[in-house]
């Protein structure tokens, strides 16, 4: 009984680290996604090619690769952070890529008849955008931006290379430390659990938008 | 007092002139129809008037002021300006999806116009009275039929207010039996002294309630007159086999 408690509070340690990097990240990328992907559908051909370039090179190369870079490849440079930092900043760049791709190809979605109603009725772009195109694009990607959201749960996994504690790193400790197999369960668990929570959650906000087709 | 005025437009896209040398005036509180076989160009040319495509060379004037001259457009302010008492009316209806019908109706009229919810939607119930729609004023565009999309569609242009408005193929995307309902429509805005320019394919519908027919093919247009000039004594040859064609 003792061990399982003890082998508990040792995973949930893990747990409040890779929470922590998931929050963090969603806040920090689901708003930077956006603007790029807006910007990117409204902007000159040089913001155009920076923020292609960026998702270019962030999505084309691995985060375990990008993660290493931070952590150590830049302080060669003098620029050194907190490995937990190095954890939200990377896994922000990351996702902000990746939502950047997903908002753009909403927005993209949209029929050019929706911006000539709008434009024929007198609205303006800024308007047209907010109330006509955005909540139209949010709907069409939300099967995809669950999807993402839920690789991020387990993609939180690979801060282990950082040699940060999250829930994946203490359950390997606890399990080669005491020969067992069984935190693995726990920790299989808890994912699941993260999992089914922001399907839910994805599934409320579906049904909301499902009003309208 | 002229609606609209257009001098030598030309509009081409890429390599291709879709437009050649259009002249055409149209009077304020007429009803124009455009006819003529499909890639003739008509629908551009609405488009054009309607400022949501850009020309290439030539004028076009709105009530008496410049939206571009010699190719050159007004600033985008003054062309806000000038459309504003122009609307128009899609062959796609493009009614907003995640609006209700009354929505699509009363959130343009607050977004534009600063107009209180409140008042919005007393326009808009009076609208889709006229329209014979109050009963579907909750309804979601994809549960709407499409002559029931079109009077939507069309009461969301009134409640603009406008002074004229632009018809593009508005029953061509039709089934048969819901173009009637439509075209009723249409032919109730007559009687208000509204401009209107359509584009259409209902030959009988714009021989009876046209001011003027303009034949168009080719980019060009080919005859301009009465209804009655040209279905029934035109000279031209190629007005004759298309009207022949298609009656």
């Amino acid at each position: 009984m003792d061990y399982y408690i003890s082998m508990l509070k040792f995973i949930l340690e893990g747990a409040s680290v890779t929470l922590k990097i998931y929050f963090v990240t969603l806040v920090i990328s689901i708003p930077i996604g956006m603007t790029l992907a807006v910007l990117r559908a409204n902007g000159n051909k040089m913001t155009c090619s920076i923020i292609d370039s960026f998702t270019w090179i962030i999505r084309g190369t691995p985060l375990l690769l990008q993660l290493y870079f931070i952590n150590f490849g830049l302080p060669i440079y003098g620029i050194a952070f907190e490995r937990m930092t190095v954890a939200y900043i990377g896994f922000s760049i990351n996702y902000s890529a990746y939502f950047t791709e997903i908002f753009r190809g909403g927005i993209e979605s949209i029929d050019k008849g929706q911006y000539e109603a709008a434009e024929t009725l007198g609205m303006s772009k800024t308007k047209t955008f907010m109330h006509i195109i955005l909540p139209q694009g949010v709907k069409r990607v939300l099967p995809s931006v669950t999807n993402e959201t839920i690789t991020l749960v387990k993609d939180t996994a690979l801060v282990a290379a950082i040699a940060l504690g999250d829930i994946l790193r203490q359950t390997k400790l606890i399990a080669s430390r005491e020969f067992v197999t069984d935190p693995y369960l726990v920790a299989a668990a808890l994912y699941l659990l993260m999992t089914l929570v922001v399907v839910r959650i994805f599934r409320r906000i579906e049904k909301r938008f499902s009003y309208f087709n | 007092m002229l609606a609209i005025k257009i001098n030598n437009l030309v509009k081409k896209f890429g390599d291709n002139t879709v437009l050649k040398d259009i002249s055409l005036t149209v009077e304020n509180g007429k009803i124009i129809s455009i006819i003529g076989p499909s890639g003739s160009g008509k629908s551009t040319l609405l488009r054009c008037i309607a400022n949501l495509e850009k020309i290439s060379e030539g004028d076009i004037e709105i009530y008496g002021h410049s939206l571009v001259n010699r190719g050159k457009y007004v600033n985008h302010k003054k062309q806000r300006e000038l459309t504003n008492d122009m609307n128009m009316v899609f062959q796609s209806f493009n009614l907003f999806p995640h609006y209700s019908a009354l929505d699509n109706i009363v959130k343009p009229q607050m977004l534009v116009e600063g107009k209180t919810r409140e008042n919005a939607v007393e326009t808009a119930i009076r609208l889709l009275e006229r329209v014979n729609l109050s009963h579907r004023k909750d309804a979601y565009p994809s549960q709407l039929s499409g002559g029931e999309s079109q009077r939507v569609a069309i009461a969301r242009s009134l409640a603009r207010s406008p002074k004229m408005i632009l018809f593009d193929e508005p029953t061509s995307a039709l089934d048969p039996e819901m173009v009637t309902e439509v075209l009723e429509v249409i032919r109730g805005l007559k009687d208000e002294g509204m401009t209107l320019v359509i584009v259409t394919h209902e030959m009988n519908f714009a021989k009876e309630i046209s001011d003027r027919v303009i034949f168009m093919d080719e980019g060009k247009i080919i005859e301009d007159g009465t209804p009655k000039e040209l279905f029934e004594n035109t000279q031209n040859k190629r007005t004759a086999d298309f009207i022949k064609k298609i009656l």
